[in-house]
């Protein structure tokens, strides 16, 4: 037991708590539109319940994502490490339980605000439904890809991605009045900028994506006709407001792989 | 076409679809995360219970549509007729309306097997086959789940210092929680599917022009950036199901735990399980017709355009 374990437990920490909170906000507007549809069209009752399930079932996917990091963390804190004091292998765990908590954050609230207007949308044209809960469907899963890049470097880093390629961790160094090796501040700086990078990298163009996907399910129901139109906008829309969290999984991987 | 057209289509292309999930099985296994690797061969570790699961999952997915499809009648449909014609209707209007009204049946087979298959698979946890062990040496299982972990030794029986770890049947659970199923089956679907219709219907230079997609000098700089781009897709959609599918797996194996093992939580697999599990697989069923659909839609016809 040492000050990694320590940190494991930390972050394991941060990770679900950070990781929830996105996608309870995102669950509560899926809730609240569906009632207000409810209200709106008595008759369709069951059909708006179900939507609302499925809808909540997809925006659930971050807070999952982070309980499963949340988990390995866990772990991993519990278990005897191979280099219990190591300053690197503590900022490993710390910034992988950063790293996917921020990562949730956007994907959480993104997804909730995509369901909530499909649902508006099946309520003001309820024959528009099927392609809607389609649409809702794929703008939620695309919401949440910046999330899963934040669950890929968890997962990387919690593999020992690059934590075996560390050099020169055994040679000596005056840093400050700390005595740590140069290996160990490589380390220490690759993880947290790796973490730094995707956590915060996946939140933006979440939440983007999450616009895109919101008016693509108004303008559908508005105007069913122009739906072929609207689908390929909105695929080319959402694929370049995918690229800033791609440029952060880049940098993250680059920190990572080549140090 | 008429129903049943469709649905003896789908049964003449169901077993080379059948065929290419099968392979999924057999992929690189160091990314599982679940099961240590039984076998490692020319740096490429497999894991056999990743490769089972798969294998019956498919004959499950395979058996349950001939058991539905039994004595089929235009008048008086059985219920496992309606049921049927329900799952291959939903995805024939997903496929017309993604793909387009022309395109959209050819790919119906691959969608729909794709569907099936995920959906056997998420369910296996549903049933409760413990590890059976057959032969060979024991080991010592320090943290007594049943597995073999690479930390724990084998305990050399017959003393001729090689260890034997005869076969072992493993216990049910979801193909999908090892990372090589979903990543194959993207790569099947995406990849193979997507880019090779890409190419089919636009033509190499066609196909490659995607890459350098602005044009101009702008495309040439774009073009690393328009690689990894695509890549990310195939991470997205892998990465999802696995990522759900392993969660709720981890959610009820704690849950378990914590009731001792004396008490299912029923409600928890109900949800966990059987809801998210046919979600997920519908998702990803949704998402690769949708990147088949990038590559491969047809021109929207210009009598029925913006009147």
């Amino acid at each position: 037991m040492g000050i990694a374990n320590v940190a494991a437990l930390i972050a394991c920490a941060l990770a679900m708590g950070l990781g929830a909170l996105g996608a309870g906000l995102g669950l509560g507007n899926v809730a609240r539109a569906s009632l207000r549809s409810m209200a709106r069209q008595p008759a369709k009752d069951p059909e708006f319940f179900r939507y609302m399930l499925v809808g909540q079932a997809i925006t659930e996917t971050p807070a999952i994502f982070a309980l499963v990091v949340s988990f390995l963390l866990y772990f991993a804190g519990g278990r005897a490490l191979e280099a219990p004091n190591s300053p690197a292998q503590s900022l490993m765990f710390l910034s992988a339980g950063l790293c996917m908590g921020i990562g949730a954050l956007g994907s959480g609230i993104g997804s909730g605000l995509v369901a909530k207007e499909a649902l508006e949308g099946m309520s003001r044209y309820p024959s528009s439904q099927g392609q809607l809960a389609i649409l809702m469907m794929i703008g939620q899963a695309w919401t949440q890809t910046g999330g899963i890049f934040a669950l890929v470097i968890s997962l990387f880093m919690l593999n020992g991605g690059g934590f075996n390629q560390l050099s020169g961790a055994n040679d000596p160094l005056l840093w400050g009045s700390i005595p740590i090796s140069a290996g160990e501040i490589l380390g220490i700086a690759r993880f947290a900028g790796a973490g730094i990078a995707m956590g915060f990298g996946a939140v933006g163009s979440s939440v983007g994506i999450a616009y895109i996907g919101c008016s693509a399910c108004r303008s559908l129901a508005d105007v069913p006709e122009a739906g072929q139109r609207i689908k390929s906008a909105y695929f080319i829309g959402s694929a370049t407001a995918q690229s800033p969290s791609v440029f952060a999984l880049i940098i993250a991987l680059i920190l990572l792989i080549r140090g | 076409m008429h129903r049943g057209e469709v649905m003896s289509r789908m049964g003449k292309k169901a077993a080379p679809a059948a065929l290419v999930l099968l392979l999924a099985g057999c992929g690189p296994a160091h990314a599982g995360m679940r099961n240590p690797p039984s076998l490692v061969l020319w740096g490429m570790s497999f894991n056999h219970a990743t490769i089972i699961h798969c294998a019956i999952a498919a004959a499950a997915a395979y058996i349950l549509v001939r058991l539905l499809a039994v004595n089929l009648s235009r008048d008086h449909p059985r219920r496992g007729q309606v049921v049927l014609e329900t799952i291959v209707d939903t995805f024939l209007v997903l496929a017309r309306q993604t793909i387009g009204p022309k395109r959209g049946g050819w790919y119906l087979p691959y969608i729909g097997s794709l569907f099936l298959f995920l959906f056997a698979c998420n369910m296996m946890s549903l049933f409760p086959v413990p590890n059976l062990h057959f032969g060979g040496e024991t080991f010592n299982d320090y943290n007594n789940n049943g597995l073999y972990d690479p930390g724990e030794p084998f305990i050399d029986m017959n003393g001729d210092g090689v260890h034997n770890p005869g076969f072992q049947f493993p216990a049910f659970e979801e193909p999908t929680t090892d990372l090589t199923l979903p990543l194959t089956l993207a790569v099947i679907f995406v990849v193979i599917l997507g880019h090779g219709s890409g190419i089919r219907f636009h033509g190499v230079r066609g196909y490659l022009k995607e890459y350098f997609s602005p044009g101009g000098l702008i495309g040439i700089g774009m073009f690393p950036l328009n690689v990894v781009g695509k890549l990310a897709e195939l991470i997205s959609i892998s990465f999802r199901i696995f990522g759900n599918i392993f969660g709720g797996a981890i959610i009820m194996s704690t849950v378990s735990g914590l009731l001792h093992y004396f008490v299912a939580p029923l409600g928890m697999y109900g949800y966990f399980s059987v809801f998210c599990g046919v979600i997920q697989a519908f998702v990803f069923t949704m998402l690769a017709t949708t990147y088949i659909s990038m590559e491969a839609a047809e021109d929207p016809d210009p009598g029925h355009g913006d009147a």
